[in-house]
């Protein structure tokens, strides 16, 4: 396993142009203004078109599973931790607010609350057994709890669905005092619904990585023995990560469920949990874009790849090796190297 | 023997076996407050073994570690770092993705009480420990490097910051394990300047080959081998020792 370059306190790019800002938490200045203002609508301006360049449904799929790989990537890029269970919390939170959606519990809030819960819940019991594992151990036991929650969700046919998934899904509806009520039946607005989430999920998860928390973790990553003779309780903060990255992997899979109104049950299976770590790899792991540009080219070469070939998942597999063979630090590290060697200076870190 | 409140930290009968390997064998050992006390020995000799039982980051078999008055046997190793023991480590320890800034940040911000469950407020807003940490950097002359990424410093750099992020750390107690290993004769001797203007602030406690280091430096000294501690004493009674003598003096 090889430590990336992120280093905990690198923010969020534009799409249009990544720059590489510099860091550290520990310099007087404040960061550039003028940078994260330009970041940020450059990510919002993205968000804003996607729907116009390609199908709706699919611009929300890359959302979603934005949403799913920026929180693997809390795990995996920020503290170090190669989680193959994920999918077992996307699909616990999307299992439990498909639930309630499908039997009359249509309240948004609710909805989110009960996804975000369970996900966490269920992230919080997989951790206490396995954080303490190191490497290809912590693996083995995440893959391990993903099979089990998927057999679980196989066998539980009243509550579940079995393996015809989880059907009768419905969108959920927010009720706001004094405003009225807004409903997500409509395509446009379910992704307004997803976009004002994952934009969220993503400020959350920048301030995260950038706050005391998100850099003992990731120097806990890079040694985590020096981090506890520092003083801190590693293990606990893996946990806690681990809990975070959970809870937002449950909404991401409630709004899968919304968006389909299905919940299949090939949402929990392990290859979902390998998909969302191939996200995190492909985009690259220094900063919260990549996994979301990670999960947009896994997404669209998914769709590409299938109308090929049947085997789809072998070429995207060799697409995934030549990655990480060719490009160490992702699609977006590889972005910010080019736009580095032709601006001169600009990959310099400026304190 | 040291009177009861001048110890700041000791072991008792302390042992670690590896296997059928018994590598720290009943050492009973206590360090005065205030001073430099180094520990000689051959390489396997059991010293960062020892180290590492007096951190927790090993725990005993059997014996006991007593920190000034308290008990420590029994706590976890970031437990008994909060109560002021600071280490470095034989192999570099710091951050090799983060700048040297940061690293210092790390050991300052929990040194400071931090919290490290703050997730929402920046790591930029902190500016009582950012300025602590850069003492610390300006402490070991390390200013001009605080901020490129320490991947890229030389080994004898990420050496001092070894060093710095120890110091930013508060401590009560400083172990140093080899502190000049693998450092040429000119960068020693930078680390042995840095040292001699610590001693006498914090209580040292050093494991160190450089004999010359250990001779100039050292208040006590103690000497292992296979586990067992051989000999201890002045820097004078131990140059006189003619066991240590044979082993280190070549005479
Ligand atoms: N984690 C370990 N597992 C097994 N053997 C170990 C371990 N750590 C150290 N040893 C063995 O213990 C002996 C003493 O090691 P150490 O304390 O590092 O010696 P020193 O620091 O004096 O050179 C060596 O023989 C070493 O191989
Ligand atoms: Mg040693």
């Amino acid at each position: 396993m090889r430590s990336s370059d992120h280093n905990g306190t690198v923010l969020a790019k534009s799409i249009e142009e990544p720059v590489e800002i510099s860091s550290v938490g520990t310099t007087a200045r404040p960061g550039p203004l003028t940078a994260n203002l330009i970041r940020s609508i450059g990510i919002i301006g993205a968000v804003s078109i996607l729907p116009l360049v390609m199908p709706i449904n699919i611009a929300t799929e890359i959302l979603i599973f934005g949403i799913f790989a920026m929180a693997a990537n809390l795990l995996i890029g920020t503290a170090g931790l190669y989680s193959f269970g994920q999918a077992a919390f996307f699909g616990t939170g999307g299992y439990a607010a498909g639930y309630l959606l499908a039997h009359g519990w249509t309240s948004l809030p609710l909805a989110l609350v009960v996804a975000c819960g369970s996900g966490g819940l269920i992230a919080a019991a997989v951790g206490i057994l396995s954080i303490r594992r190191l490497g290809i151990y912590f693996m083995m036991l995440t893959f391990a709890f993903n099979q089990l929650v998927y057999y679980i969700v196989y066998s539980w046919r009243s509550v579940t669905g079995g393996e015809d998934g989880l059907a009768g899904i419905r969108r959920p509806v927010l009720e706001l005092p004094f405003v009225g009520s807004f409903s997500f039946d409509d395509n446009r607005s379910f992704y307004a619904l997803a976009s004002v989430l994952f934009l969220a999920t993503m400020i959350v998860l920048v301030r995260m990585v950038n706050s005391p928390f998100g850099l003992v973790l990731a120097a806990s990553r890079q040694n985590s023995r020096r981090t506890v003779s520092l003083g801190y309780p590693v293990p606990m903060l893996q946990l806690v990560a681990f809990v975070i990255a959970g809870a937002i992997s449950g909404v991401a899979g409630a709004l899968f469920a919304m968006l389909y109104r299905i919940m299949p049950i090939d949402s929990v299976h392990w290859t979902g949990s390998a998909y969302v770590v191939f996200m995190v790899v492909i985009g690259g792991q220094r900063n919260m874009l990549g996994p979301v540009i990670g999960a947009a080219v896994f997404i669209w070469l998914q769709g590409l790849f299938s109308l090929v070939w049947t085997r789809w998942p072998l070429l995207l597999g060799v697409f995934v090796i030549v990655i990480m063979a060719s490009l160490p630090n992702g699609l977006v590290g590889f972005v910010s190297k080019l736009s580095s060697w032709t601006v001169k200076g600009r990959g310099q870190r400026q304190c | 023997m040291l009177a009861q409140n001048q110890i700041v930290l000791a072991a008792d009968r302390l042992s670690k076996r590896f296997g059928g390997n018994t590598v720290v064998d009943q050492v009973s050992i206590a360090f005065a407050k205030g001073r430099l006390h180094s520990i000689l020995g051959p390489n396997g000799a059991g010293k960062t073994t020892l180290f590492n039982l007096l951190t927790r980051d090993l725990i005993p078999d059997s014996g006991a570690i007593r920190l000034g008055a308290t008990d420590i046997t029994d706590l976890t190793p970031d437990r008994v770092a909060r109560m002021g023991v600071a280490r470095s480590y034989q192999i570099s320890s710091v951050y090799l993705d983060m700048s040297a800034r940061e690293n210092v940040w790390v050991a300052a911000y929990r040194a400071r009480g931090g919290n490290p469950f703050v997730f929402w407020r920046q790591v930029t807003r902190f500016a009582e420990t950012r300025e602590w940490a850069f003492s610390c950097l300006q402490r070991l002359g390390l200013v001009e490097i605080a901020d490129v990424p320490v991947r890229e410093l030389s080994y004898g750099d990420q050496r001092l910051l070894e060093l710095a992020v120890t110091l930013a750390c508060e401590p009560r107690i400083i172990l140093l394990d080899e502190p000049t290993a693998g450092l040429s004769s000119k960068e020693a001797e930078r680390v042995k300047r840095v040292i001699l203007a610590l001693k006498g602030e914090f209580s040292i406690i050093m494991i160190e080959h450089n004999v010359g280091i250990v001779m100039d430096l050292s208040d006590e000294i103690t000497v292992m081998n296979r586990g067992a501690v051989v000999a201890h004493g002045s820097p004078f009674e131990i140059r006189e020792n003619r066991d240590v003598q044979e082993a280190y003096f070549g005479s």
